[in-house]
């Protein structure tokens, strides 16, 4: 038999093969052969209150399929309101998913990783949820319609990248290859988008403690048990009260920079609308009036204080320690300080301009922000500093080898 | 049917909600896509779901597809992502009587061309048998199903001249028509 005969053979052995699915498939998705108009002007008349159709699922009846074709043009509404909607006892659940961008979602499921309910942990996740009947559903399918929808109605954005996915589960380690899979599949899912979307996969330990504080102030376990996380991380400027009042993307990006262990980490929050660290940086330059190669002990570290993620940058220039707080988002220079370091080189005298020693008992000197001066940093890139491993499927084909152990004939001659 | 010559805009049609592109677009491309996934998992049945699945999904997500002339490296990307999160999840069922019933069972087509998808299927490892496949299915370049599995193209030439070495030995031992 010649090559192509066996390749002539193998197309048609598939070909005639192949199931032909078509039909239920289009009844599935509810569509016709006949174009449909565009899904955006359906939903503009319709305001999204159709039933939508959720991957996987049996399609409701009259329903109409695509929402994820509706890239309405939804405004993230970035506001977490606290609803205090009802926190997912664990009953007899095997374990309970949330999913936080800022719509956050608790998902109870059962031993064979099937939705038992949803619950809606504000106002946004409540209306994501109004139009998905989730229950009995595949957890893995879950989440992608969940994530399928934030994406449609713009929760999800360029300014807005990031996923917390969470696991609180019983058996640590079922809850443990949950979290792995639904984070690999949603990572997956979301490389076919154009968002360079970031998610931070949790393990979460659901403990009396965690119950409370996350009931309390309306959020998620997994957003309460990042909270937790942050607050442990050394720093001694952001507060609770700062923390539970910034966005998931803040949050994610806080954990990602700030060495949160997370179980599972894909993409980088900071692409989600912040200026990075070097832009940081040339901003502090900029207004110390030091050049890069003058500064020295160049230092940064990812901050939070008054509600504000700022970069803490630090560097010695000229016999001085400069330290400056730098707003991630705008690059606005929330303050900063100027200390006399005689071992930095040089004295006093021989600074330029103002300087200030650092005083303990006067903080009043700092420098108001001005946002205007700074519009001309756009051209310094956000190149990220840690750059993540964002291949999440290991291609090595011995992984899923057969067995059959005759792979090389150590024949190499070519036809 | 080449489906490597697959045209874009039925996938940008799609995302407009346009069911006859849809259509269209499962006719030229379901085999590659069921036999794809066949050369992954070794399964008729997870073929089938992820079949299932591909198209959902390529239509459901038709809309964050960006033009880049290769709509069939598209479709067949979501596949392979399918397979392998399903090998992941360990629900697979795989067990060699399954693609053996392709010879046996009551398919359609010849009883030779069957014997050569069952000896590609378990004769090949893993690489090996999705080169054949697309090679055998879609029309793709060398290069082209490189890029999709992510192999070199010299790795994926000399796999594919291996395979069909072994898959002549194979079929010429047992008998097969020359």
């Amino acid at each position: 038999m010649t090559e192509k005969q066996i390749r002539e053979r193998l197309a048609s052995a598939v070909e005639n093969n192949t199931p032909d699915i078509l039909e239920g498939l289009m009844a599935e998705l509810d569509i016709k052969d006949e174009p449909k108009e565009l899904m955006r002007d359906a939903i503009a008349k319709d305001s999204g209150k159709e039933d939508r159709w959720v991957p996987g699922m049996s399609p409701k009846k009259g329903g109409k399929a695509g929402w994820v074709k509706a890239l309405a043009g939804c405004a993230a509404a970035a506001v977490i309101v606290t609803a205090g909607i009802s926190l997912s006892a664990a009953g007899n659940a095997l374990a309970v998913v949330s999913l936080d961008v800022n719509p956050g979602i608790e998902i109870s499921i059962d031993k064979n990783e099937r939705v038992m309910k949803a619950d809606a942990v504000n106002e946004e996740a409540a209306e994501i949820l109004a139009d998905m009947d989730l229950k009995g559903s595949d957890i893995d399918v879950a989440c992608n319609a969940i994530v399928g929808s934030m994406l449609t109605r713009g929760y999800l954005a360029d300014d807005s990248n990031s996923i917390l996915l969470s696991v609180s589960a019983e058996d640590a380690q079922r809850g443990t290859e949950i979290e792995r899979r639904l984070s690999g599949d949603l990572n997956t899912y979301l490389e076919d988008t154009e968002i360079a979307a970031a998610i931070l996969g949790q393990v979460v330990n659901a403990d009396e403690t965690v119950r409370v504080f996350a009931k309390k102030h309306g959020i998620s376990l997994g957003k309460a048990w990042l909270i937790q996380s942050l607050l442990e991380t050394g720093s001694t400027r952001m507060t609770e009260a700062d923390l539970l009042g910034l966005s998931t993307q803040d949050l994610i990006f806080l954990a990602q920079k700030r060495g949160v262990s997370a179980d599972t980490s894909y993409g980088e929050a900071e692409a989600g609308g912040y200026i990075g660290s070097e832009k940081a940086l040339a901003i502090a330059l900029e207004k110390a009036g030091v050049s890069r190669s003058d500064a020295a002990n160049t230092k940064y570290e990812l901050d939070c204080e008054n509600g504000i993620v700022i970069y803490d940058v630090s560097f010695t220039a000229g016999g001085y320690e400069h330290d400056y707080d730098i707003n991630a988002r705008d690059g606005s220079i929330v303050s900063y300080e100027k200390e006399y370091e005689p071992e930095a080189g040089a004295s006093p005298s021989q600074g330029s301009g103002v300087y200030y020693y650092y005083d303990d008992d006067d903080h009043d000197d700092y420098y108001e922000a001005d946002d205007d001066s700074y519009d001309s940093y756009d051209s310094y890139d956000h190149d990220d500093y840690d750059d993540h491993d964002d291949d999440h499927y290991e291609s090595s084909s011995d992984d899923y080898d057969d067995d059959d152990g005759d792979d090389d004939d150590d024949d190499d001659d070519d036809d | 049917m080449n489906a490597a010559a697959v045209d874009e805009n039925l996938i940008l049609r799609m995302a407009d909600g346009d069911g006859a592109a849809f259509r269209e677009l499962y006719e030229q491309t379901s085999s590659a896509v069921y036999g794809f996934a066949l050369s992954i998992l070794k399964n008729r049945h997870d073929a089938e779901d992820v079949m299932h699945d591909a198209f959902i999904k390529a239509y459901t997500a038709a809309v964050t597809y960006r033009p880049m002339g290769k709509p069939l490296a598209w479709i067949l990307t979501i596949v392979r992502n399918l397979c392998y999160s399903r090998m992941r999840t360990g629900g697979m069922c795989e067990d060699i009587s399954e693609y053996e019933d392709l010879v046996h069972g009551n398919d359609h087509g010849s009883v030779l061309d069957r014997i050569v998808l069952q000896e590609a299927l378990s004769k090949l490892d893993f690489e090996e048998r999705q080169i054949v496949i697309l090679h055998s299915l879609t029309g793709l370049k060398h290069r082209e199903i490189a890029e999709i599995l992510d192999l070199p193209v010299g790795t994926v030439l000399s796999k594919y001249n291996r395979s069909i070495k072994k898959l002549k030995k194979q079929l010429d031992e047992n008998g097969g028509e020359e």
